[in-house]
């Protein structure tokens, strides 16, 4: 969440946009006008957003009480999940990744995402471009338990 | 054994679909080469291949029986029936491998000497190097260098050249009064000195060192890491990882690397590595002789390998661009890494080397037939005067178009009239660095080009053949403009 710097008046991206469209610089000044106050702040830097999104990818995470699901794409690299759905497409790979064990209830490690994604399941590792591993809907498991 | 375990565990469904496998299994009446009850799975399953195979031999009243009978079992169940199917059958394997299998304790994962090489070669830091070194000293240095020079060398100019050949020379020319039919035989292009000396002494040795290290690089479990690493740079040509044994394999002989583009999935995917193949990868033999032709100008050498590439990544994307279709997705097994047994490599490259002399020697003796009636009829000559024109176009003597029909014949054979055409002095540096950049991207030679319409259809292949031409003479005139422009002088 970004506040305004001047008069704490938080900032969403609805409001700013709304308080930019009145000034006729186009966006190029890669400053955010306040709807509130007017301030005008300088933008955070594209790589220091990347950066507090990286770290805070870091971060433990706390257990929450629901389990997440989410592609497995976004699983963290070394951390093992159950496969909850895989996504029917028209074109069948649905049905090869049935074939090598890829299908709910499966439990799966994450070993690496670059340059394709690995991962292990039961004996078995296997390589899948990004294509099909995002076909792929997970729910991660606490890291003690075993593919 | 295994019979009196599948007796005492036997693979059952769930009773809705048990029963309506026997249904369908009680309705079918073609012949299939499948058992009633397999395909009655598949059916269930709805595998489009079997449903074309099964609507060709039954009549429309037992299709309709059995579409109601799918989908009848497919609103019952809650979850699709390849995954119901699929999880039963892990189940029972479960239970096999419970009865056979005791398991050591899982809790601390095992770092074994084979899991750690298995991770570095996967790691994108330390995987490209290896990769680099893997193709520097397996392929160039050992089948390259080693094979396709030294090798060779012995065997063609040695004892093929030295001994056998005049030997057999002298006995035809004795034996065979007609002049014409010795032509054939043990002529310049003869099926004797052509057909089975290209064969046996050419691309008998390079190809028996490279199935040895593709063996020792398959049983090492190598193989999939290497596609799984090069797959990211393949979507962008339209390819995926799997293509990477066929390219790998092209130089080494692009005719053999034709055959094995059946292990690509689709026909897409097949068209456009065979494509590539076609134009932009020199076989082993051609890289030998460019090499040598090269060898005095080091900054020649440099834009050859550079327009190579260049060419081989742009034209590879067009042709993704154009083929309609999508890319197929990768996916691969990872199976461990293994010491190779040296028995089974031996035996694998065996039954490799049998299979493809069976396969390929006769294209050699045809080519060497097709160059002999090209001589006798005049064609020949019909066809280097057609390449004078082009050829002075790229700003070369009119004597490279006969090296460049024959590189027709055999790749290497064009560049080595290109090498005794420098040896005159005829040719400056740039002359030569254009001369060799066409002919690697020149049509392919006729053995790759026979197999190609045996793999690919006739339409394809004269397709590609046409193509191929285009593409190498349009780079060669634009490289020639290009140097001519920019005043480099090679």
């Amino acid at each position: 969440m970004r506040v305004c710097a001047f008069c704490g008046h938080e900032l969403t991206q609805e409001g700013i946009e709304k308080a930019c469209r009145g000034c006729g610089a186009f966006g190029g000044c890669h400053l955010i006008k306040c709807p509130a106050c007017g301030y005008e702040q300088p933008q955070e830097p594209r790589w220091l957003q990347k950066l507090a999104a990286w770290a805070r990818r870091r971060a433990p995470q706390q257990p929450s009480a629901t389990p997440q699901r989410l592609p497995l794409t976004r699983l963290r690299t070394g951390s093992t999940a159950r496969i909850v759905h895989v996504v029917q497409d028209s074109e069948g790979h649905w049905r090869k990744l049935t074939a090598l064990g890829i299908m709910p209830g499966a439990v799966v490690r994450l070993v690496q995402k670059f340059p394709s994604y690995v991962l292990q399941i039961g004996y078995s590792t296997l390589a899948l471009d990004h294509q099909l591993t995002a076909q792929i809907e997970v729910e991660p498991l606490p890291p003690e338990s075993e593919p | 054994m295994s019979s009196s375990l599948t007796e005492s565990v036997p693979l059952r469904y769930a009773p809705a679909i048990e029963q309506a496998i026997t249904e369908i299994a009680s309705l079918l009446r073609g012949s299939y080469t499948l058992s009633e009850r397999t395909l009655a799975l598949l059916l269930l399953q709805r595998d489009a291949e079997i449903w074309e195979e099964v609507r060709l031999q039954e009549n429309p009243a037992t299709l309709e029986r059995i579409q109601a009978i799918c989908e009848q079992l497919h609103q019952q169940s809650e979850q699709p029936l390849p995954w119901q199917i699929e999880q039963q059958r892990q189940q029972w394997s479960q239970q096999i491998a419970a009865a056979v299998l005791s398991r050591a304790p899982y809790a601390t994962p095992q770092r074994t000497v084979a899991d750690i090489i298995s991770r570095l070669c996967m790691n994108p830091w330390t995987g490209f190097p290896i990769l680099v070194m893997v193709l520097y000293f397996g392929l160039y240095q050992f089948v390259g260098v080693f094979g396709a020079g030294t090798v060779v060398d012995w065997l063609e100019n040695g004892i093929f050249g030295q001994y056998i050949n005049p030997f057999v020379e002298r006995l035809v020319r004795s034996l065979v009064p007609w002049r014409a039919i010795q032509e054939l035989l043990v002529g310049e292009y003869g099926v004797w000195t052509l057909g089975v000396t290209y064969a046996v002494a050419l691309i008998l040795p390079i190809v028996t060192f490279f199935f040895l290290m593709f063996a020792l690089l398959e049983d090492t479990g190598y193989l999939p890491r290497l596609a799984m690493l090069i797959d990211r740079a393949f979507k962008w040509l339209g390819l995926n990882g799997r293509a990477v044994i066929p390219i790998v394999l092209g130089f080494g002989c692009d005719t053999m690397a034709t055959v094995v583009t059946r292990i690509q999935e689709t026909r897409r995917e097949r068209i456009l590595t065979t494509f590539l193949l076609t134009l932009a990868i020199p076989c082993s033999a051609q890289l030998g002789v460019v090499l040598a032709l090269l060898a005095m100008h080091p900054k020649g050498l440099l834009i050859w390998a550079g327009v190579l590439v260049a060419t081989f990544l742009l034209i590879g994307w067009l042709a993704a661009q154009v083929l309609p279709g999508t890319p197929a997705p990768f996916y691969m097994e990872l199976p461990p890494m293994r010491l190779p047994r040296f028995s089974n490599v031996m035996l694998k490259t065996l039954a490799r080397l049998h299979w493809y002399f069976l396969e390929v020697f006769p294209l050699f003796l045809l080519a060497s037939v097709l160059i002999w009636i090209g001589q006798l009829t005049g064609l020949f000559e019909r066809a280097v005067r057609a390449l004078i024109p082009v050829v002075q176009a790229l700003g070369l003597p009119a004597d490279a178009a006969v090296a460049f029909l024959f590189g027709f014949f055999r790749r290497d054979y064009g560049a080595a009239g290109l090498y005794r055409l420098n040896e005159q002095g005829a040719l400056t540096g740039n002359q030569l660095l254009i001369a060799a950049v066409v002919l690697t991207l020149f049509v392919p030679c006729v053995a790759q080009f026979l197999v190609t319409i045996k793999e690919r259809g006739l339409r394809a292949a004269l397709a590609m053949f046409v193509l191929a031409l285009a593409i190498a003479f349009l780079t060669g005139w634009l490289l020639a403009q290009v140097l001519g422009w920019l005043g480099v002088s090679v």
